[in-house]
């Protein structure tokens, strides 16, 4: 349990609430929820739409909208970023923590060249001469495995493929050697083969540069094969975390469960998918006690009634009665 | 086992689109959508298609369901050939065919109630009186499994999962013989995918229709069919029933797709097989072998002949000049 | 949430939660009811001539004061206005449902036809609006009569191209496929699909055409184009009134007042209705 030191921590959210104020009212969309990330790890976030899993990663980089409110800290290497002013987090931003969104075209400018928009970043947070800004562009784009990085330079976003605008995205997000990458569904939007070549490359830069990596994903396939710790979210709460063999093998919570039970990976033809019943609530319309208990196989009576608190037991977290009463009982 | 009738027939089905160039003096290029494709429906059976995006299937299914016509080659629905058909005999001949779409929001007007998308194609093909329409919307409502109080809601009142029910309830309205599900389960999330896959896996022993399932997403299509034709650069480049497909894949393109696969068992992870570079443009492609750009394995003349469909086993079809010869083990 | 059923009652609800829309719909009925009813309401024929009394200011008999001739000003005002309604609602009627038809038919069949049709109305839509009425009535002959059409088919470049636009938007929509694959023929596409859709932006496009028919119906009356005397609609008023506009200011203020109350409750309706509409979905 040593490497879990403060000084491995890049990044520590503790009771972190964001809630949206609406035409509809108020509403939380994460509720009070703690996480870590380790240094050089990937820890992956899985969840259904709506479950918080994209306004977590948005808070920690400060890209939420005005009428949001935040309450909590999200602490890095100590200091608390929800602290800080506007121009404050313009030094983290891109220096320190850097995030692709789930879809590169839109992200892009149009109307600059490749050298020109990875040249800006350069610029921003560590000026130096244009050569100098060339080379490490160059240097990047192998990194992110560009067949041709010099004549990719020369291009416009729009002349590049939805998986090299995506490795322009990571290379970009990478040029000044962040310390913590978020992802936001990377590759939501590409198709299997380019998919399964982008999870590598992320996979491998992690390796390469040490970065650690937030990744956020709605596939649980995806962040099984690419995470080391998962987090998994529903209803704006992380139900459970846990080290990626140990929640697939023996997921502890019943909505990871039923996730799993529900990938149609394992079955084939004949057999029914163990599916969960019901739909994600609303965020305005969320149940009392442990959210999950009215599509739970499992629920009694205590879950409809109470917030189930958080149990931590032998590196894992989870969120439910159920084995909160079996760990007490030994 | 006795051969079921077919019921559904593509014979040499190609789709090209002219495709503008500035330029005065350019030739106009030509877009193969669908490059000469020839497939089978037997009765009872899912024939699954799988491809990247822009491989052509959605295209082969509009064909199909004869919402588009082919550029050459024939259809066969029930027999009949619906190019020699008027409009109205094409209306009659199209009951038996429904098509559920990919975008469940999209796919119902807007403007209606869900009890007026329901009962339109009853009106539409007079089956039977208002009270009967009603009544036996009722009942689709009732077998995909949802309440009766939805009839009187707007699309937009209803989630995903849910529109993406009555969708299927508003195809299977006319009985038909043959659905096509194109994406149908892309837009949803993972706990309603299991629950819409569910619903169409029973829907299929109760009422015996034939499907064909259309989807990027080699998982979902491995759980629903009982045959799969794999699609490339608007061509079948392998077709072999689930099983044998995924043990014996003989053309490269499956293999990278099936090893591309984000599976959360890391059992189904074990064989890496990645392709490098991206799927080109299918507009003017260069002679030969279409995949031959990217395929590891290829030869000389896979760049200057067109592979002939080349039965390896029983009803195990490939488009590959070196079927057979590649050593997958190493 | 609990599902409202009745859209109507919605926007309904949502149009009259703001006072501007309410008091702008009144005027403009208060407007229409003035004009309709106007033979009860004018104390006297609005042609019978006065020479004794000329620009007599306005008083209690005669609110709006008399003109050049010695005329009742409050009926000149009001037969104005029902001349100015009158050809104005023609022409919208004419160029709306003309330029719709014309519309939905290019946007939903496109092809060919689409592009005759276009490359027709993309020419006369680099023709002035007014410009074009102008055109269209001298080749129509000059008269009262062929003036309402002329500003009817003028209106129909503009209305095509926007319905167009909308129905193609309409026309890829996956409803649209999924209604030919239950088997929907293409007319019933159009009436039971695509006309329930566009319904919405086809009225707000009826209220901004009939504003726009009322202005340039006046812009025309204005440049005595049209009507022959003793015929005055709102644009001849406000050029008779031109000239005294110093000493008998009424006599221009009055009817012009009454082309800016019409556009302008025309406008905010339209403004109005659009947000009420957008609410709903």
């Amino acid at each position: 349990m040593s490497k879990n030191t403060e000084n491995n921590l890049h990044l520590q959210v503790k009771d972190l609430t964001i809630g949206f104020r609406t035409r509809q009212g108020e509403a939380e969309a994460v509720r009070r929820i703690s996480f870590q990330l380790r240094q050089g790890e990937i820890l992956g976030f899985v969840g259904e739409s709506g479950s918080g899993k994209s306004v977590t990663c948005k808070s920690i980089i400060g890209l939420l909208p005005e009428n949001v409110t935040l309450s909590g800290d999200i602490l890095f290497h100590g200091k608390n970023l929800l602290a800080c002013t506007e121009k404050e987090m313009e030094k983290y931003r891109g220096r320190h923590i850097s995030m692709v969104f789930q879809e590169p075209m839109g992200s892009l400018d149009p109307s600059f060249r490749i050298e020109q928009l990875l040249q800006e970043v350069i610029m921003v947070h560590d000026p130096c001469s244009r050569e100098e800004a060339r080379r490490r562009s160059l240097d990047m784009l192998k990194k992110v495995d560009i067949a041709d990085p010099v004549n990719c330079l020369k291009r416009y976003p729009f002349e590049l493929s939805g998986g090299m605008q995506q490795r322009i995205m990571i290379a970009m997000a990478l040029l000044c050697r962040p310390e913590i990458l978020l992802a936001d569904e990377p590759t939501t939007a590409l198709d299997v083969i380019t998919q399964g070549q982008i999870l590598d490359l992320l996979r491998r830069l992690n390796d390469e540069l040490g970065t650690s990596v937030i990744l956020i994903s709605h596939d649980m396939g995806i962040v099984a094969q690419t995470a080391d710790r998962v987090a998994v979210m529903y209803c704006g709460q992380i139900v459970e975390t846990a080290d990626v063999q140990d929640l697939i093998n023996h997921p502890m919570h019943p909505y990871t469960e039923g996730l799993l039970a529900s990938l149609p990976e394992r079955q084939t033809g004949g057999e029914e998918l163990r599916t969960i019943p019901g739909t994600v609530p609303s965020i305005y319309n969320i149940p009392s006690g442990c959210t999950f208990h009215n599509r739970c196989p499992y629920a009694r009576s205590v879950c409809a009634a109470e917030a189930p608190p958080m149990l931590m037991h032998d590196g894992r977290e989870v969120l439910c009665w159920r084995h909160h009463e079996r760990y007490q009982n030994g | 086992m006795a051969e079921a009738q077919i019921i559904l027939e593509a014979r040499n089905l190609s789709k090209r689109y002219p495709v503008k160039k500035t330029g005065l003096l350019k030739r106009p290029s030509v877009l193969k959508a669908v490059d000469d494709v020839s497939l089978c429906l037997r009765e009872g059976e899912v024939l699954g298609i799988v491809g990247e995006s822009g491989c052509g299937k959605s295209t082969l299914a509009r064909m199909l369901a004869w919402l588009i016509r082919p550029t050459s080659g024939s259809v066969l629905l029930l027999g009949e050939d619906p190019s020699g058909l008027s409009d109205k005999e094409i209306r009659k001949l199209r009951r038996n065919i429904q098509v559920i779409f990919q975008n469940p929001h999209a796919s119902l007007d807007p403007g209606r109630l869900i009890r007026e998308s329901l009962a339109e194609p009853l009106q539409i093909h007079r089956i039977c009186s208002q009270e009967e329409a009603w009544q036996k919307s009722r009942d689709l409502l009732h077998m995909v499994g949802m309440d009766e109080d939805a009839m009187d809601k707007y699309p937009e009142e209803l989630s995903g999962g849910q529109l993406q029910r009555i969708c299927i309830a508003r195809a299977l309205a006319l009985e038909p013989k043959i659905l096509i599900c194109d994406e149908c389960v892309s837009a949803l999330d993972v706990s309603n995918q299991a629950q819409v896959l569910n619903l169409l896996m029973d829907l299929r022993k109760k009422l015996n229709v034939s499907m064909v399932f259309i989807s990027h997403d080699l998982r979902v299509v491995r759980f629903m069919s009982t045959r799969i034709a794999v699609m490339y650069l608007g061509r079948i480049v392998e077709e072999a029933g689930t099983e044998e497909l995924y043990l014996n894949a003989e053309h490269p393109y499956t293999r990278a797709l099936l090893s591309s696969v984000p599976a959360a068992n890391p059992a189904l992870r074990e064989m890496r097989f990645r392709l490098t570079g991206d799927i080109p443009s299918p507009v003017d492609l260069p002679p030969g072998c279409s995949f031959a750009s990217r395929c590891p394995y290829a030869k000389e003349e896979c760049r200057q002949w067109v592979p002939e469909r080349l039965t390896i086993r029983e009803g195990h079809d490939t488009l590959c000049l070196r079927a057979g010869e590649i050593n997958w083990k190493e | 949430m609990t599902p409202k059923r009745n859209k109507l009652a919605n926007i309904v609800r949502a149009y009259f939660s703001r006072p501007l829309n309410t008091i702008a719909l009144l005027c403009f009925i208060l407007v229409v009811l003035l004009c309709v009813f106007a033979p009860l309401i004018v104390p006297e024929n609005y042609n019978t001539i006065h020479v004794n009394r000329i620009f007599e200011k306005p008083s209690w008999q005669h609110i709006f004061g008399r003109d050049r001739l010695g005329r009742d000003y409050l009926g000149r005002v009001l037969f104005g206005g029902r001349l100015t309604l009158k050809v104005a609602s023609f022409a919208t009627v004419i160029g709306f449902l003309l330029g719709t038809a014309a519309g939905i038919l290019c946007g939903y069949f496109g092809n060919t036809l689409d592009t005759v049709v276009m490359r027709f109305i993309e020419t006369l839509e680099a023709v002035p609006f007014l410009l074009l009425v102008l055109v269209f009535e001298i080749m129509l002959g000059l008269g009262t009569g062929n003036y309402r059409y002329a500003l009817g088919v003028a209106m129909i470049p503009r209305l095509t191209h926007f319905v167009r636009a909308e129905v193609m938007k309409l026309r890829s929509q996956e409803y649209i496929e999924a209604s030919r694959s239950i088997g929907c023929s293409e007319m019933q596409i159009i009436f039971r699909h695509i006309l329930n859709n566009i319904f919405p932006i086809l009225i707000l496009q009826l209220l901004r055409c009939f504003a726009e028919a009322v202005l340039t119906c006046t812009i025309c009356g204005y440049l005595q184009i049209g009507f022959t005397p003793p015929m005055a609609d709102w644009g001849t008023l406000v050029a008779d009134g031109y000239h005294v506009l110093r000493v008998y200011p009424w006599i221009s203020l009055l009817p012009s007042g009454s082309v800016i109350l019409t556009v302008l409750s025309l406008n905010l309706i339209g403004n109005g209705l659009h947000d009420a509409l957008g609410q709903k979905q």
